[in-house]
């Protein structure tokens, strides 16, 4: 196979030179090598962008030029003098989380400060935070003014924030636990084998797969007639459920019924396991799709949408099916491109927007959301806890498919279900406070803490951030963070790269106070 | 369960009884409701204006029918020796249905409503048997008296059948980790006070009914408000219902007094009256004890202080805003749902400070509704133990509630509990505003029928009725009080037990 070879020749020697230089440091640090990591292949993903505005002219050749130069310079030398230690302890890979999120925001807000695409640091900083998290909002009010340098380098954002999203599905999440989730692609399909023995090979062949992806998406767009560039663009936001477009009107601005049919398809992919899709390319055994609940459960909510919304809308014609087709696949996918305005549905159509967008889709996919996998746990819990108020000695088994949930994961799922509920209710009080309607701050909530990123309650469904003053700005910041990294690793990390300060605290505390704080 | 039991010993007419537990029970409930049904035909012949006659006629006509009914399902069936599960938790579920059913008869007599819209009659009856205070009477000031102090009773009714409910029978059933009132304040559940439901429901019902006694006494002396108005309006704080027999709600009286006495009611009836039991009995420390108790007053001050600030942009002086939001938090976290001001014209945080606060309202072994702060508590804690273990995966951890360590299965049926209930919300909310609401109004009044609160955000807010939405709507925010009502797990299993018994049969008959 053309693949096979591709990867032997040139793919495999590069990726194994990278890994070995990320261990062959002279100290041991995991969060200094993630740090470097994420500047030094930053740098190496804007000089592309570079490259296409000083080829095409006008744009920011220079200032995207020196940022990467930049980004290369710190993170190259960190990378080297630095090595990942052989066994991560749980601390150490919080402390990595943490600084190689920030490193990759304040490596996107340091490219938009720098090609002056937004207004100050602040606004620099929410529009990073939206690309990392791949959250289809934005404060810039038409991108189609930005150079086409800046728009390759918003769209490598949102595609390299997906791609590390896979590595903390494959390699981070499972180590820890979080959420319940495992490589073979969510509980719900935990009977499927895994892609290969090792992680790192799962990870290559799941990287490989995102890319061929993306490629695929971005053939389908130019096909359906798109310019090569934005169809370029748009393969790689909507790979990644970034859903950053090149137009203001998102692709809803090309007016093509195409153009949005290849969406559909898209996007209904992108909510779809990565391990699951790549077991049935390679196996080509169609009946895996309908033995996993988790894939039924998918098709069920995108298809239950579409007619709903279909309905809602009250457009009996084919535009009627497509329109609704293109909302229900960009909420359940949480992508968040646009073709109409959500307030098209009506108010049964905006909530039943944000609560598929707040499901998410399957669980070692790169959507956000609470994920399916997560959500049929719960409904099973619910499920046994009625039936043991009936037979209250009797031991019964959380299920889900064919398969058994042991406690331990279902206290997990259930733990990271709780924090989202918490978080959300204190998203919804925050964009409240700095907000002008109730709806549009329960919309907005969920949205960003989704990744989602449309203003599902208001009629401009592009205001998400722009709506908001800067507290209700800095609170829609958390939301994105959290929704993309998930609730209990952020908190976990918190907790970690607080404790020398708590640490002081309690030192402080008890030489004033003579005791221990409780 | 109705089976006839031959090898029953005993003789005569007891012999030839059904065994019924939910037909015996919701026998006696009827007939409890018959002679309230009476006492307020009296009231209506005493205290009536032109319409008494109606209203005594209506009155009694539907307590000669109720009565009568519930005489005959009381003695013609038994409770069962051994009682199933199932068959309890079906007692409880459809005694309240049969109530709210029977309920809606003096508003039909009456002419409040005519049989064409005889769901409106059950949607008041429900919302007063099952404590919510939602109202669909677009005139209530026209109502007969008779008939508006039957629903203010129909509403300490639903307290009364409550608190022997929230204290003795669900914890003894274990519903939704419910078990964890005995751990958090020793008070009179049938394992600690008496063996006997009957003995404990006895001493309940004492305190109920001098606690109602009492803020009748207080609204008479403090609020000068005279007899039938304070009976009337203690009788709903004192079952946290939140029905008033006028239209203005308690903002008819526009006093301080008067609001004063019902916020000191509200609060006191939004405890655990397990606690108060062991208060009036000489241990006064319970409360400061609960870890619940001391959530309840800090979710009370969160909330006022976060009214009075979110409100501070309003044309109002800053003792009216403050005497509004000391008033209408209370309402809402004791689940009561009185009115002195329109929420809904406030700002957007305000309302869904209320709306988020409308879901856990008072506390376990209360007359308030919601999911109760106990729950919150247990989940809340659960969540930040999943975080410390996610810092230390192989450390074992309790989940301690106060001093106790609460069972994982009590943790896994209370986290079950809770997102059932936040389901059943959802789902609700979701159908209401499908059959023709904006989602704000259809998710704020199935939060509201849900927590038994009242009033909701939107169209359904304090100033309105529910005559807003939809008509096809009201039967489903009626499911949900009286789902909500009932801790969620009686309801749906009666209706499941129900439909497992019908299919059978169904299947039977066509063969």
């Amino acid at each position: 196979m053309i693949t096979d070879t591709l990867w032997e020749r040139w793919l495999a020697p590069t990726y194994r030179r990278v890994v070995f230089a990320l261990h062959s440091g002279r100290r041991e640090s995991g969060p200094a090598v993630t740090a470097g990591a994420v500047l030094a292949a930053g740098g190496a993903a804007v000089a592309p962008a570079a490259a296409i505005d000083l080829v095409m002219g006008g744009g920011h050749p220079i200032a995207l030029g020196l940022a990467s130069l930049v980004m290369v310079v710190i993170g190259t030398p960190l990378c080297l003098y630095f090595r990942l230690p052989r066994r991560f302890s749980t601390e150490e890979l919080y402390g990595s989380l943490v600084v190689g999120a920030a490193a990759m925001l304040a490596a996107g807000a340091g490219v938009h400060l720098a090609t002056g695409a937004v207004d100050g640091w602040f606004d620099a900083l929410l529009e990073s935070t939206a690309g990392v998290s791949t959250t289809a909002a934005s404060v810039i009010d038409d991108p189609s003014e930005l150079s086409r340098g800046e728009h390759l380098f918003r769209a490598m954002l949102q595609w390299g924030s997906g791609a590390v999203g896979l590595v903390a599905v494959v390699r981070v999440f499972p180590r820890l636990g979080i959420g319940g989730l495992d490589p073979g692609g969510g509980v719900a399909t935990r009977a499927a084998s895994r892609l290969s023995p090792t992680t790192g090979g799962n990870l290559r062949r799941l990287f490989f797969l995102y890319a061929l992806f993306t490629a695929f998406i971005a053939i389908g767009y130019l096909g359906a007639g798109m310019p090569i560039f934005e169809a370029a663009n748009h393969g790689l936001t909507v790979a990644s459920t970034g859903g950053w477009s090149t137009r203001a009107g998102s692709i809803g601005a090309f007016d093509s019924a195409a153009i949005e049919w290849v969406s559909i398809v898209a996007m209904a992919t992108a909510g779809v396991s990565l391990p699951f899709v790549f077991r049935l390319l390679r196996t080509g055994e169609v009946a895996i799709l309908w033995r996993a609940i988790e894939f039924r459960t998918y098709v069920a909510v995108v298809l239950g949408a579409w007619t709903v919304l279909f309905v809602a809308a009250e457009e009996w014609s084919l535009e009627g099916v497509r329109a609704a087709g293109f909302a229900a696949t960009s909420a359940a996918s949480t992508t968040g491109l646009l073709a109409d305005a959500p307030s098209a549905f009506g108010g049964t159509g905006m909530a039943l927007l944000v609560t598929v967008a707040a499901i998410g889709g399957m669980a070692a996919s790169l959507t956000g959301g609470v994920r399916l996998a997560r959500v049929l746990v719960v409904v099973n819990v619910m499920r046994r806890e009625l039936r043991r108020q009936l037979h209250q000695n009797s031991v019964l088994q959380v299920w889900v498919g064919r398969s058994t949930v042991g406690d331990e994961v279902v206290a997990r799922i259930l733990g990271e279900m709780v924090l989202n509920i918490i978080v959300a209710a204190a998203g919804y009080l925050a964009l409240a406070t700095f907000g002008d309607d109730v709806f549009e701050a329960i919309g907005a909530t969920l949205s960003l803490l989704a990744t989602a990123g449309p203003a599902y309650g208001s009629t401009d469904p592009f205001s998400t951030l722009t709506a908001l003053d800067r507290a209700g700005q800095v609170a829609a910041m958390v939301l994105m963070l959290l929704g993309r990294v998930s609730v209990l690793p952020v908190l976990a990390a918190m907790a970690v790269v607080s404790k020398p300060v708590r640490v002081r605290v309690r030192i402080v505390f008890s030489a004033v106070f003579g005791r221990r704080p409780a | 369960m109705s089976r006839r039991n031959p090898l029953d010993g005993r003789t005569g007419l007891l012999r030839d009884r059904w065994e019924s537990a939910t037909v015996h029970i919701s026998g006696i409930a009827l007939v409890i409701v018959a002679i309230g049904m009476a006492v307020s035909g009296l009231v209506g012949a005493i205290d009536g204006g032109s319409d008494r006659w109606t209203d005594v006629r209506a009155m009694v006509g539907a307590a000669a029918i109720t009565g009568t009914v519930g005489v005959a399902m009381w003695h013609l069936t038994r409770v069962p020796t051994l009682q199933r599960t199932a068959a309890a938790f079906s007692a409880v579920a459809w005694s309240w249905v049969t109530v709210s059913l029977f309920g809606a008869l003096p508003f039909l007599f009456a002419g409040t409503f005519d049989w064409a819209h005889l769901d409106d009659a059950i949607f008041e009856s429900v919302s007063g048997f099952t404590c919510t205070g939602s109202t669909v009477i677009l005139d209530l000031d026209s109502v007969p008296k008779g008939v508006r102090f039957f629903r203010q009773m129909s509403q300490w009714f639903g307290g009364m059948g409550l608190i022997v409910l929230a204290v003795a029978i669900l914890p003894a059933l274990k519903v939704g980790g419910l078990e964890l009132i005995a751990a958090e304040a020793p008070g009179p559940t049938p394992d600690r006070l008496t063996p006997q439901v009957r003995e404990t429901a006895k001493r309940l019902w004492m305190l109920y009914g001098g606690i109602t006694l009492l803020i009748t006494a207080a609204l008479m002396v403090i609020g000068r408000m005279d007899l039938y108005d304070a009976v009337a309006h203690a009788f709903t704080t004192a079952s946290t219902g939140g029905f008033s027999p006028y239209g203005s709600s308690a903002g008819h009286f526009d006093s301080v007094a008067v609001e004063l006495v019902l916020v000191v009611g509200m609060f006191i009836c939004g405890a655990s009256f397990a606690w108060h039991w062991q208060a009036v009995r000489g241990n006064p420390g319970v409360y400061a004890r609960s870890s619940e108790f001391r959530l309840y007053v800090m979710a009370l001050a969160v909330v006022i202080g976060g009214l009075a600030l979110f409100t501070a942009d309003l044309d109002v002086s800053s003792g009216q805003r403050i005497r509004d939001a000391v008033f209408n938090a209370t309402t809402i976290v004791t689940s009561t749902g009185f009115g002195t001001a329109d929420f809904t014209l406030w700002g957007p945080a305000a309302q869904v400070l209320l709306l988020l606060f409308m879901i856990p309202a008072g506390t376990t072994g209360s007359t308030s509704g919601g999911l109760k702060l106990l729950r919150v508590q247990v989940a809340a804690k659960f969540a930040a133990r999943e975080v410390t273990r996610a810092r230390h995966p192989r450390a074992v951890r309790s989940v301690r509630l106060g001093q106790a360590v609460v069972a994982p299965d009590v943790v896994f049926r209370t986290l079950g509990f809770v997102l059932l209930y936040l389901t059943a919300m959802l789902v609700g909310g979701g159908l209401v505003t499908a059959l023709g609401t904006d989602p704000v109004t259809g998710f704020s009044a199935a939060v509201s029928a849900t927590s038994n609160i009242g009033p909701g955000l939107g169209d359904v807010g304090p100033a309105a009725t529910f005559q807003e939405l939809p008509r096809l709507a009201r039967p489903v925010l009626m499911a949900l009080m009286l789902f909500g009502r009932l801790e969620v797990f009686p309801m749906v299993i009666a209706v499941t037990t129900l439909a497992a018994r019908v299919r059978p049969r169904a299947i039977l008959s066509r063969s």
